[in-house]
């Protein structure tokens, strides 16, 4: 457990010092939707929660123009369709409540489900609208909603939450300890065979600080994967692994940002093992 | 004055003018500002009240550009019994049509309407001959399917 707190605890390091670097915010109201980039994740990491994850720059993807969602505008995220959509008849206090269950305001915070658990942290930087929601199934569909007055803004990207999968071997704790200069590291998971993207990455931080990272993706989903010995060089001493098999599914990014984007569903599961020489 | 001869002495159409707090029984929204002006006609059983309510907006909590607003007509009868002096309690009750809106984050998501009963009760204070004040408490039911209570101030003149 102690190596784990330190693995984070770099790991956030790292991400500090890049949010530092330059970058600049800009409000939301000065920039139409049409010139907005989307990046929108939704990651179950294996728990009871399926986390949304949105940032907005201005410009293309290279952009680091981060937007800051403004009042009137707002991001919304729910599992019951496009919000242009909801029609109330009836008890309109109660139905109200419910909706504002059911389509989630999204708040600033740390987006820390995807690119965390991916290994990839440093992609965390600027701003991102984080919410979740409990106990969703797979298969289930998000869509995430810009809503704005300045223009029609972007109500209905969508993407459905790939299978869940558990890892099975490695086994955490006990036992995974492996050396990095003679073992494979065989990664298995089920089930498979889905027609989804299969990202196998995997972080090390050692005793002496050294680190390393590694990713390898998959075109299929063949269940299982080998770690060839030796992946991991330069490194000495006792390391921490925390290797992530991570299913992708792409969604429907709403056409209104007009410099593109991304929308991708997620299963992500991780498992943390030590290595010695 | 006894209460019969200042009854005898008034013109039996009278207006009011009211502003106060509603509060709903849902939770998660915040309290409006209500104002409303009724007339009324007094008649040997009692008075029989017109009038206009706005309850205005309630705002769903922490959830902008998200609120029910009601507002509507009210159809009553309505007792005013001396308690002492110029000190008087008002009795109501009757109809409130009702119309209600919705938005949520600033997009209209529906309408509703109906006609529902409510009944109140109001201590009056008769300042001058042709004014009172008053303190009013009202339940509205089932608005929206939702109850209401408003607390208000207000002034009436007696034409």
């Amino acid at each position: 457990m102690r190596d784990v707190g330190k693995f984070v605890s770099l790991l956030l390091a790292l991400s500090l010092l890049h949010a530092c670097s330059s970058s600049s915010r800009i409000g939301s109201n000065s920039v139409s939707t049409n010139n907005m980039y989307a990046e929108i994740h939704v990651t179950d990491t294996g728990g009871t929660a399926s986390v949304v994850e949105v940032q907005l720059k201005e410009g293309g993807v290279s952009s680091t123009n981060y937007i800051e969602v403004e009042a009137p505008d707002s991001l919304l995220a729910t599992i019951q369709g496009d919000p242009d959509t909801i029609h109330l008849s009836g008890d309109l206090f109660s139905n109200i409540n419910q909706l504002s269950n059911q389509y989630k305001v999204m708040n600033r915070g740390m987006a820390v489900a995807f690119y965390f658990f991916s290994n990839s942290l440093l992609g965390a930087s600027g701003i991102w609208y984080i919410t979740s929601f409990q106990n969703v199934p797979a298969g289930t569909e998000f869509t995430v909603s810009l809503l704005r007055r300045i223009d029609d803004g972007a109500p209905a990207s969508t993407v459905i939450l790939p299978d869940a999968f558990d890892i099975t071997q490695p086994v955490a704790g006990t036992g995974a300890l492996f050396s990095r200069g003679l073992d494979d590291i065989i990664v298995n998971w089920a089930p498979s065979g889905t027609t989804d993207t299969m990202v196998l990455s995997a972080a090390i931080v050692c005793e002496n600080s050294d680190n390393d990272t590694w990713t390898q993706t998959l075109a299929n989903d063949p269940g299982t994967y080998t770690i060839s010995a030796n992946t991991f060089t330069g490194l000495t001493g006792n390391c921490t692994a925390s290797i992530n098999v991570q299913r992708s599914h792409s969604g429907q990014l709403d056409p209104a940002y007009g410099k593109g984007g991304i929308v991708v569903g997620h299963q992500s599961r991780n498992v943390v093992i030590n290595t010695v020489d | 004055m006894s209460a019969a001869n200042a009854d005898d002495k008034r013109n039996p159409v009278y207006v009011s003018v009211s502003t106060g707090a509603t509060k709903i029984n849902e939770s998660g929204f915040d309290d409006s500002l209500s104002y409303g002006a009724k007339i009324g006609m007094e008649l040997p059983w009692g008075s029989l009240v017109a009038g206009y309510l706005n309850m205005d907006e309630f705002d769903l909590q922490n959830t902008s550009g998200t609120y029910v607003g009601v507002n509507g007509y009210t159809l009553s009868v309505e007792k005013r019994i001396q308690i002492r002096g110029s000190f008087f309690l008002d009795l109501t009750g009757g109809l409130y049509f009702w119309d209600a809106s919705s938005r949520f984050l600033n997009i209209d998501v529906g309408d509703d309407n109906g006609t529902n009963l409510f009944i109140g009760g109001a201590p009056r204070y008769q300042f001058l001959e042709h004014f009172s004040a008053f303190l009013s408490l009202e339940k509205y039911f089932e608005v929206s399917g939702a109850d209401i209570f408003r607390t208000a101030i207000g002034l009436s003149w007696d034409f």
